[in-house]
């Protein structure tokens, strides 16, 4: 027989079934959303998924609502369960429990009154359904839509920056201190001003490489300005050396120094603002500056020795300050140029070639050098005056006593640098001229003829073992007996 | 007891009946008694679940008036045993008595007044141990045995034993295995005064009214038969046993008083009695079978006095009723409980 409790029961674990399932489903469809929505992220920033791609790893929802069913009954109370429930909560005081388990139609009437008044089945919780779906769900839909802004590396335009207002700098110097000629300053802004208009990070390659061609082409403009500033600085040197002799010639070359600058246009601006040539002079150089040389001197017009020296050693100072400049702007190869000439120990050796000079045309001792030591200077040209201040071998004689210095400042294992005494001059007029440097001349030991009696080399050092000559022995023997 | 349990529910009419009677009953109580609802209530829901009472209260509430009370509503014998530290257990049971007659000398026994149908054991705490054990036989046994002879007590048998909480200077409480034997542990509460002032107006010498036979045996036998056919639902049977486990401290279902404050939890025996005393309550109330209304009205009085609480209980201020009231609030009527995916109607 079938009792009317069994609609309200039917009814009652309908609804808890639905509702466990309901809770399973968002139970797991939560978790399934979260890990997919993790999966779709790990996927767009490491592997850059595409939204469809990332659709199919929502795929496993597709399974959620049949593995949700699994065990939804087993969660929910029995049919006796159910009936106990709707007993207590309608206050029925064990009939319905006892019509559901001995179901009698004689107690069918006050069955009836009591199934009317039964409660409200029990609600779902939708809030705690969507309070676990809504979050899980943003965030899927987050992983999946939101634009990931990828971490693009920095384009070098600030590399680029600073490599192009460097190279400005260097042409500004070159311009300002060299004075470029007008085509190759033209040139040389025009490709600079392409090159920070097409900045482009994205061709590295290319970009490096007019960065580079620029910046040699600046240096080799730099270059060739220093050492032709350089050149200069010798020759005013010599000039302001010559000045204290034959102030005839000093001017000659003065003067003509002067104009083969006015006349090559080349580092006309020295001249222009340069109050050591005099009032008088310096109008004369400013409007031959003007007209590209020569200088035209007045009749009779003379600079006296002093002049010319304050005029050569401004010229000088002038010339250093230029190279100073290039060097500063990074245009200039210090160890490529010739040693600077130091005009102070470069006038004061051409003193002592005119004191020689003077010696030798009294004595008459001196054959073939009348103006030898500047004939010879004249002869090897005056750069060949360069790198007689770096100190050498003394070419005295073996007899000569070492002589000690002081301790180097910054290393006490070296001795402070001091500069040798020239050499003689007899050496001089005896010596061959195997080439000009900075550093100190190399030796090669095959070059020591008989004398090389053994050659070792070891890491980083050549000794070699060579016969003395009989002075060169004595000057050993002093130096190593004691005293 | 298995026919009843075949035999389908009682029908409405048969309930309709049990319960009247029940209620005549109840009402002649309440009538002698004044106040005591609720004691009348369960004292007869003790007798119909043919239980053993334990009335406890102070002088002067009317104990052996309501024991009388049902006597004579119920057309029951009636006896009275005053318990004091000199009776015997053969006070009690009934002995041989050496008589002479016609035939010579020979041992009659006459029994003691735990032959009747509803005794009244009065101070039963100040009877000596083997006194109360005496008693405590007959009640589990319904008989009694003597020098190796057996006699079965009256039916129905009811002992209504009564204990003074105050003046416990020589008295012997009953031990909890004898305490398990009552059905029923009943506090006889004290009377408000519009109560008294209804006594004192209404009787005189506070004697009760005259009170008329409700029933007579063959309306009682058929009412403990109606007892014995209500029916007691799986999910009822399966509260109370998990009512009765929440007594003992190791159960996952006490409550923390229970584990704080209770030794030793409610035997099977709480179970039974519980099982019992909810049947009649339900034909009391006119119900085919017992709810777990009937659970919440006689669990307190059915356990209350089974479990065996720690010293420190007493110093908070537990006792057995309010342990079995916690217990009652802490653990759930049904076995299954709805799932958590819903609101359940409170």
């Amino acid at each position: 027989m079938v009792s009317r409790l069994d609609r309200p029961l039917i009814r009652l674990r309908r609804k808890l079934i639905l509702a466990v399932w309901l809770g399973r489903l968002a139970r797991q469809g939560a978790a399934v959303l979260v890990l997919a929505g993790s999966a779709i992220l790990l996927g767009r920033v490491a592997f850059e998924l595409e939204l469809e791609q990332g659709l199919w790893l929502l795929a496993p929802l597709a399974v959620v609502p049949f593995s949700a069913w699994r065990g939804v009954r087993r969660r929910v109370p029995s049919r006796a369960g159910a009936a106990a429930w709707l007993d207590l909560r309608s206050g029925a005081q064990g009939l319905l429990l006892a019509d559901f388990e001995r179901h009698d139609g004689r107690w069918t009437g006050k069955l009836e009154r009591q199934l009317d008044r039964l409660p409200e089945l029990p609600a779902l919780r939708l809030t705690a359904f969507t309070r676990l779906l809504l979050p899980a769900a943003a965030f899927c839909a987050l992983a999946l839509f939101v634009p990931l802004s990828r971490a693009e590396p920095a384009a070098p335009t600030a590399y680029y920056d600073r490599a192009i207002e460097g190279l400005a700098d260097q042409l500004e110097v070159l311009e300002e201190v060299a004075e470029l000629d007008p085509e190759t300053s033209q040139e040389l802004e025009e490709r600079l001003r392409q090159l920070a208009e097409n900045v482009d990070p994205s061709q590295p390659e290319a970009m490096l490489e007019a960065i580079d061609s620029l910046r040699r082409e600046l240096g080799l403009e730099g270059q060739e300005a220093a050492e032709l500033a350089q050149d200069l600085l010798e020759r005013f040197g010599a000039i302001g050396a010559e000045a204290l002799g034959e102030s005839t010639l000093a001017q000659e070359l003065m003067f003509g120094q002067l104009n083969e600058m006015l006349e090559s246009g080349l580092m006309t601006h020295l001249l222009e603002n340069m109050d050591e040539l005099g009032p008088e002079l310096l109008d004369l150089a400013q409007r031959s500056a003007g007209e590209g040389g020569p200088l035209r001197l007045p009749e009779g017009f003379q600079l006296d020795p002093e002049q010319m020296r304050a005029l050569s050693r401004a010229m000088q100072s002038e010339l250093r300050h230029l190279i100073g400049e290039l060097d500063l702007a990074g245009l200039v190869d210090m160890g490529e140029l010739a040693g600077l000439a130091n005009p102070d120990a470069l006038s004061k050796l051409l003193e002592r070639f005119h004191e020689h000079d003077d010696a030798c045309a009294a004595s008459g001792e001196c054959r073939g050098q009348g103006a030898g030591a500047l004939g010879a200077l004249g002869g090897l040209g005056l750069s060949a005056l360069s790198g007689l201040n770096l100190g050498g071998p003394s070419r005295e004689g073996g007899s000569t006593g070492v002589q000690w210095g002081d301790e180097s400042a910054g290393d006490p294992s070296r001795f402070a640098s001091r500069l040798l005494s020239p050499s003689r001059f007899a050496d001089l007029a005896e010596s061959e001229t195997i080439g000009l440097g900075v550093d100190a001349p190399e030796v090669a030991p095959e070059g020591q003829g008989a004398g090389l009696l053994d050659v070792q080399g070891a890491e980083g050092e050549v000794s070699w073992r060579r016969r003395l000559s009989p002075r060169h022995r004595d000057a050993v023997r002093e130096f190593f007996q004691p005293e | 007891m298995s026919e009843a349990k075949d035999a389908g529910l009682l029908s409405p009419e048969e309930v309709e009946a049990g319960q009247r009677r029940a209620v005549a009953i109840l009402e002649g109580l309440d009538c002698a008694i004044l106040g005591q609802g609720e004691l009348t209530r369960l004292l007869l829901t003790s007798f119909l679940a043919r239980g053993h009472v334990l009335l406890e209260g102070l002088p002067g509430l009317g104990k052996t008036e309501l024991v009388k009370a049902l006597s004579r509503l119920l057309g029951l014998e009636f006896k009275r045993l005053q318990f004091t530290p000199d009776l015997l257990p053969g006070d009690v049971t009934g002995g041989h008595i050496l008589e002479e007659g016609g035939d010579g000398r020979k041992l009659v026994f006459h029994p003691g007044p735990v032959f009747t149908n509803l005794l009244l054991a009065d101070e039963i705490n100040r009877a000596s141990p083997k006194t109360q054990s005496a008693l405590l036989e007959a009640m589990q046994e319904r008989h009694v045995t003597v020098l190796g002879e057996t006699r079965a007590l009256e039916t129905p048998f009811c002992v209504l034993a009564t204990q003074n909480p105050i003046e416990l200077e020589g008295t012997y409480p009953l031990p909890e295995a004898q305490l398990d034997r009552f059905l029923f542990k009943l506090e006889v509460a004290h009377l408000d005064r519009g109560t008294v002032e209804t006594i004192i107006r209404e009787r005189r010498g506070g004697a009760p009214p005259e009170l008329e036979v409700v029933t007579d045996a063959a309306g009682l036998r058929e009412l403990f038969g109606l007892v014995d056919r209500i029916f007691l639902p799986k999910a009822v049977a399966t509260y109370v046993a998990r009512l009765v486990d929440a007594t003992h401290p190791a159960s996952d279902l006490a409550p923390d008083c229970v584990r704080e404050y209770v030794r030793f939890g409610a035997s099977p025996r709480a179970a039974i009695a519980i099982a019992e005393a909810v049947r009649a309550h339900a034909l009391l109330a006119g119900k085919p079978g017992a709810g777990f209304d009937d659970v919440y009205a006689v669990a307190v009085p059915a356990v209350a006095h089974r479990v065996v609480l720690d010293y420190r209980a007493k110093l908070d201020g537990y006792d057995g009723p309010r342990v079995i009231r916690e217990v009652l609030e802490k653990v759930g009527e049904l076995d299954e409980g709805l799932p958590k995916e819903v609101d359940d109607v409170a």
